[in-house]
């Protein structure tokens, strides 16, 4: 990458066709490496963290760049958000990384305080998050990770759809003070939403797709296998609209309200269906007058079994193919 | 009528002779609170307390559970399902320990100690924890009652009480209580509202409030969050307005799972949903919180009247 | 350097204050029991040994004190009025009504409030994020104090946070352990014991000492001390300090004062 002059970082990364290829094979921990590497260029104040995930977060390279940026604190989740908060009092801009199960349920308490209650600066990355690490288990696999930060005030939730958005989504947040959770879903090989290049903005839907009949809002991994669904709708003659919703806090209730003329809305998240966008998206949808049908398909309330991220996509019938078909029975059903 | 979580040591020890001698009181540093004294004095090998460590109590509390006893493990609501949420997940829901957590100053009973002593985001945290039965009740009566239930239940539970001594009294006689049955404290054609917890007293002054203006309000006490009382709640989908009150906060609680419910339902009344609101409210007195969140009765019957007119 | 008797004065001043806004909080009470004991700690800290300037608050040379064990904030809040950041308005109104100065410590760092507390075993935590962040600045000269409570050590993430001060490096830091030996079940040693907590503070590379931590000139002494280590200074306190009926009691964690009992402690403080 040519340093080029510019104050928005991301102008220095160059979101041609090729980089967006190479950065979908190396998946959401070469994503978070490419903005890392940016943000340690433009951004003096950055500073990377994480809880002895250094080469699972792909930072191995960041840390040789950009010597004493990148703190390890060891297997210690709590500390993690702790030390986050010093360095952001300190004026620091710390992007704090680990398991975004252990995110969402072992340092709760210090995410509370910190970034709910103090509002301090701190970026903390989900790795991993939904099914990725699902040959670990249960313990691994962050599905509550949207509802836990939903309702925690003053952060903003961005889960972004592809390895593109993933940049754009960092490097968008470290333009704002804002306390921010980043959930990193899918694999490496991760699909690719984006082709080209296209305008991010926090807080701000993309409609990926147009259509009349239902509309699919869908969030991180899922939107590409919602867009896969809608074409198979198609076929069967039933016009699907795919809105991308990468920020989930706050919701961008504008984009649900073009939506509310469509028979059915239906929310997709690689994510449990308790508390997560569907969830958003009912509790929104709940204070209009007529609301749509809505059907919440992501992660049932339960444990999936250990497996790998195909296997547990299909257990969760959360492939295109399956999204499809329950779209279809929900459709003969209302 | 004491506050509830000064029944809580009692209530156990008298669970404890009658009811299940296999329980145990598990607490990390707050026996105190829940007036274990006498509890700790005619039965100190029920109680065990781990010190200033929630963590540990969790994981304590699933060991002892796994070797046969039945375990009350308690302490602050916040503490229990933000400080020791992991725990709670793994051991309670992946592990499936029937392991009942008491988690005190549910809401902002203890507002005075700042958002970090107030459990506000805790109907979230717990009830999408999967197996996990989630509750609240209402009053003394209530409590009681619930814990009974909770000690002859197998899988895990979190209840959270709430409110100051003294605390209303909801039931005025006895009633058939079963975990995951809604109760209709008063019946009305108007609109429904459903809360659950000592807020309920707020709510249903809110109602008589409402009726004196010619609003008939029906009044449902929805004390276990999950599993929800399908039926009762399908019972409602017809009436024009379903109002939802918690001391929670916006996002994820009771409100919420309401909101997920009715989605997919051929029946989607409108909602309105009263909370603690968006932003942690500054510390102060319970009373002058309710008020500063619009959860004392007659902001509640205001922010209904408007919502009417605009239906 | 402040003598003997004028940091003892300024000491008995905080218990006054303490107790005033104790019974000022009416029904609800307040923590007295845990912050009486660290009274004559945070005084000889606010007195004597930290670096602060109330005309420019948020300077960076500032040192940084984190009451951890939050629930003593009336003692700090008594501290930060002597030093100058609340007034005597402020004591007259805290833990009553909206007053900003209630049960735990809000950050505000213009009134020298550096972080929120209440949920025990985070301060040490914050304490080593700012330290880092202090040396990474190159600022040798601000320096970092973390009051910890014995019980407050019951806590887990304490010793994530314990490990990770002297393997930064960060000899900047010092904790000091307000021991006074009760929590709130009862003795510290009833409810958890802690084996031998200064080697287990040595033994991850601190520099321990154990001092009386009512002997005003052997904390200022002690807290002088020049060391290559982050330090950590084990102060013996008495809970309910200066106050005869709350002295050594378990049930004074918290506690109300009547009109009768807030008399009889002004007149255990000013006797000591």
């Amino acid at each position: 990458m040519n340093r080029r002059s510019g104050n928005w970082g991301e102008k220095l990364i160059d979101f041609s066709r090729r980089n967006i290829r190479i950065w979908s094979l190396l998946g959401p921990g070469g994503a978070l490496s490419t903005a890392a590497m940016e943000l340690g260029e433009v951004k003096p104040e950055v500073q990377m963290m994480t809880a002895d995930l250094n080469y699972y977060s792909g930072l191995k390279r960041f840390s040789k760049a950009y010597p004493g940026r990148l703190i390890n604190v060891g297997i210690a989740e709590q500390n993690l958000i702790g030390v986050a908060a010093g360095l952001a009092k300190e004026g620091y801009m710390p992007f704090a990384n680990t398991y975004a199960s252990f995110c969402a349920s072992r340092c709760v308490d210090q995410i509370r305080v910190n970034m709910a209650y103090m509002k301090l600066p701190i970026k903390l990355i989900g790795l991993s998050a939904g099914l990725d690490a699902g040959v670990l288990g249960a313990t691994h696999m962050a599905v509550e990770d949207l509802a836990v930060m939903r309702s925690l005030p003053n952060i903003t939730v961005l889960s972004p759809a592809d390895c593109t958005e993933i940049i754009k989504a960092i490097l968008a947040s470290s333009e704002t003070l804002d306390p921010t959770y980043i959930r990193l879903t899918g694999p490496m090989n991760m699909p690719i939403v984006y082709n080209e290049d296209y305008d991010f903005q926090i807080g701000k839907a993309v409609e990926i797709r147009q259509g009349r009949d239902i509309c699919i809002i869908a969030t991180g991994s899922m939107v590409y296998h919602a867009v896969r669904a809608a074409e198979l709708l198609e076929i069967k003659g039933i016009s699907c609209a795919v809105i991308n919703m990468h920020t989930v806090k706050p919701l961008d209730t504008e984009a649900v309200d073009a939506m509310q003329d469509k028979k059915m809305i239906v929310t997709v998240e690689e994510a449990s269906i308790i508390g997560g966008l569907g969830s958003a998206v009912a509790e929104y949808l709940a204070l209009q007058k007529n609301r749509p049908y809505q059907i919440m398909l992501g992660i049932r309330d339960s444990f999936p079994t250990a497996g790998s991220y195909d296997y547990l996509l299909k257990q969760c019938r959360l492939t295109g193919e399956q999204i499809a078909e329950d779209i279809i029975s929900a459709l003969s059903r209302e | 009528m004491l506050g509830m979580r000064r029944m809580i040591g009692p209530a156990v020890k008298d669970i404890i002779e009658r009811e299940n001698e296999k329980v145990l009181f598990v607490t990390a540093d707050t026996g105190r609170y829940f007036a274990y004294d006498d509890l700790l004095r005619t039965c100190p090998e029920h109680v065990v307390d781990v010190g200033i460590a929630e963590q540990n109590l969790i994981g304590a509390s699933a060991g002892l559970q796994s070797e046969g006893f039945n375990v009350f493990a308690v302490t602050y609501a916040t503490f229990l399902t933000a400080r020791a949420l992991e725990q709670i997940r793994v051991n309670l829901g992946y592990m499936g320990m029937g392991v009942k957590l008491l988690g005190e100053a549910g809401g902002m009973a203890d507002g005075n100690f700042s958002m970090t002593h107030m459990a506000l985001e805790d109907f979230s945290n717990a009830r999408n924890i999967p197996n996990m039965t989630v509750i609240s009740p209402a009053d003394g009566m209530e409590l009681v009652k619930t814990l009974v239930a909770l000690s002859h239940m197998e899988g895990p539970a979190y209840m959270r009480i709430t409110g100051r001594f003294p605390i209303p009294v909801i039931y005025k006689e006895d009633y058939d209580f079963q975990i995951g049955k809604a109760v209709t404290l008063r019946e009305g054609k108007d609109i429904t509202m459903i809360s659950n917890g000592t807020l309920l007293g707020e709510v249903l002054k809110a109602a008589e409030m409402l009726a004196t203006q010619g609003i008939d309000c029906k009044v449902i006490n929805l004390h276990t969050v999950k599993p929800l009382d399908t039926e009762a709640l399908r019972a409602v989908a017809g009436y024009k307005l379903v109002v939802t009150a918690e001391e929670h906060m916006l996002y994820g609680g009771l409100g919420s799972a309401l909101a997920e419910f009715y989605a997919q339902e051929p029946a989607r009344p409108r909602m309105l949903m009263l909370s603690v609101g968006t932003e942690y409210p500054k510390a102060q007195e319970y009373d002058d919180l309710l008020k500063a969140c619009g959860l004392d009765a007659e902001s509640m019957a205001n922010r209904i009247v408007e919502e009417i007119q605009k239906l | 350097m402040k003598s003997r008797e004028e940091l003892e004065a300024m000491a008995r001043r905080i218990r006054l204050s303490i107790a005033q806004m104790t019974w000022q909080s009416g029904l609800k009470g307040a923590h007295l029991g845990g912050s009486m004991s660290v009274t004559d700690i945070l005084a000889v800290l606010y007195g004597e040994i930290l670096h602060y300037d109330v005309q420019n608050p948020l300077s960076p040379e500032r040192d940084r004190l984190i009451l951890s064990k939050a629930h003593a904030a009336v003692a700090l809040y008594a501290a930060l009025h002597e030093a100058g950041f609340l007034s005597k308005d402020d004591i007259d109104h805290a833990l009553q009504g909206d007053s900003p100065y209630f049960e735990h410590p809000k950050m505000d760092p213009t009134h020298g409030i550096e972080f929120s507390g209440g949920s025990l075993g985070q301060g040490l935590s914050l304490g080593m994020g700012t330290a880092l962040g202090l040396k990474m600045k190159g600022n040798t000269a601000a320096k970092v104090y973390v009051i910890l409570g014995d019980g407050e050590c019951d806590e887990g993430q304490i010793w994530e946070a314990a490990a990770a001060v002297p393997h930064f490096g960060l000899t900047n830091v010092t904790v000091i352990v307000d021991d006074n030996g009760l929590q709130f079940d009862g003795r510290k040693e009833d409810i958890l014991k802690a084996g031998d907590p200064a080697a287990r503070w040595a033994s991850l590379g601190y520099d321990v000492c154990t001092v009386n931590g009512h002997d005003v000139e052997a904390v200022r002494a002690v807290l002088l001390r020049e060391t290559e280590k982050p330090r950590v200074i084990i102060a013996k306190t008495v809970k309910g300090k200066g106050v005869s009926f709350a002295e050594n009691d378990v049930t004074w964690h918290t506690g109300r004062l009547t009109d009768e009992l807030y008399q009889e402690a002004i007149r255990d403080i000013n006797h000591d």
